[in-house]
């Protein structure tokens, strides 16, 4: 979707300029029309939606709709749009001084004035055991036998219905899970999320190549410190079971480093598109190819269609996404931020630094 | 790891999370949701492959059992006329 209208926008951007604004205008609608359903959980959920189809090769399996992401962004959303007041307001800042549309970030209208959250700061280090646990719709999963019992039990029940079984609305309380499942959950899903990368990665060249240092400049850089040039031969999940088994944490350590790699990519990603924006004037083919790239659906289009124009500058190899290059040195250093944030018995960053020593350092 | 480099990677990650290491407790539960329905989808998908799996094996064995039975009828008809 988003290629085409690349492919079709790109190309006159030179001569168009007489109505540029209305484009923005009506481009950065329909962008923001789209967001919110994806905000935090983005790549999370591309990731789902790619586990889907690449599950719906497998004969048996009723064509895959989009499976229940309506629901999670629901959830999500509303601390989305708070958490990230500073940025957003800098967004859109930078729209009023470029001249756009205020319409164009409706998000920055609402959330711009609420001050930095001290208050979850302060609940979140506490533990979430007793978190509000009475609802109805919540239930308290015990391990990852129980998943899979209740999840085979609703398959039993509506074969059909495979991929909705879940009831929409439910919750799950995993605090009583012992950390090690949960660690195999956050490995399982952050493989699906590296293997479903590194397939879109693979027609496109490396992000090791940086053809456009000037453009994003330092932010590169932070991206380029994580990226190593072979794959570690560890596993995600071995590498995560060591972690913790050298330096023992709480699941909220590693839950929250699902929401750290959304946030980084979220926020780069954007900030990326904010520079390139006035970097090169071409806003709306530009804030296109983002969208695109983050939710990881139509990259491999990228590279054809938008070779036409100065934006092959700023190609999609620029892109931060979670890939197999990167994804052990996120979740060292995701590890060792988010111990000492959570917990008050943390490590020091040698024993870290011992921890995961056992994948060969190739740097860039 | 060289501790150096770790030391770098942090701080790369703290820039590049803005230094907001917050996260609300809602947004913990919403992805501790998320990541039971993907485990959950998960299991029921590789059930599904075992499933289909197993309906080829049995597909594949009964037209053995067939051929072999209709063998084995046309043998003692053979030895009757």
């Amino acid at each position: 979707m988003g290629s085409l209208v690349v492919s079709q926008v790109a190309p006159s951007l030179g001569h168009q300029h007489a109505y540029h604004h209305i484009m923005v205008g009506g481009d950065a609608q329909h962008n923001e029309s789209e967001t919110p359903t994806r905000s935090t959980t983005q790549r999370t959920q591309s990731s789902q939606s790619q586990a889907s189809a690449h599950a719906a090769t497998i004969p048996d399996r009723p064509p895959s709709p989009p499976l229940q992401p309506t629901e999670t962004p629901a959830d999500v959303r509303p601390a989305a749009g708070s958490r990230q007041p500073s940025h957003l307001s800098q967004h859109h800042h930078g729209f009023d001084q470029s001249g756009f549309p205020l319409s164009s970030d409706p998000r920055g209208l609402h959330s711009s004035p609420s001050s930095p959250r001290l208050g979850p700061t302060h609940r979140s280090t506490t533990s979430l055991g007793a978190s509000e646990a009475s609802s109805p719709s919540r239930l308290k999963v015990r391990d990852l036998a129980h998943i899979q019992s209740f999840a085979s039990q609703e398959y039993l029940a509506r074969p059909r219905l495979a991929g909705r079984i879940l009831e929409a609305g439910r919750q799950y309380e995993i605090s009583s899970m012992p950390v090690t499942d949960i660690i195999e959950m956050v490995a399982g899903l952050l493989t699906r999320i590296t293997t479903t990368n590194d397939r879109q990665h693979e027609n496109i060249h490396r992000p090791g190549t940086p053809q456009d240092g000037g453009s994003i400049g330092s932010q590169s850089s932070c991206v380029l410190a994580f990226h190593g040039k072979n794959v570690p031969s560890i596993t995600i999940l071995s590498y995560l079971s060591r972690i913790h088994k050298y330096c023992p944490t709480t699941y909220e350590v590693f839950l929250s480093l699902l929401v750290y790699f959304d946030r980084m990519t979220d926020n780069f990603n954007k900030r990326f598109l904010q520079k390139a924006t006035r970097a090169s004037g071409s806003d709306s083919s530009d804030s296109h190819a983002s969208l695109d790239t983050l939710t990881e659906q139509n990259v491999n289009d990228e590279p054809q269609s938008s070779k036409t124009d100065e934006n092959d500058d700023n190609d999609p190899g620029q892109f931060f996404v979670v890939d197999s290059y990167n994804i052990h040195r996120l979740v060292i250093a995701g590890v060792t931020c988010a111990s000492k944030f959570f917990s008050d018995v943390f490590y020091t960053n040698s024993r870290y630094a011992k921890a995961s020593s056992q994948f060969p350092i190739v740097f860039i | 790891m060289p501790l150096a480099e770790l030391n770098n990677l942090e701080l790369q990650f703290l820039l590049l999370n803005d230094f907001r290491l917050s996260v609300p407790v809602e947004e913990l539960d919403a992805y501790g949701t998320m990541l039971v329905e993907f485990y959950a989808r998960e299991v029921i998908t590789q059930q599904q492959t075992a499933e289909a799996q197993h309906q080829q094996m049995q597909q594949a064995s009964p037209a053995g059992d067939e051929v072999y039975m209709q063998g084995a009828r046309r043998a003692p008809m053979a030895a009757s006329t």
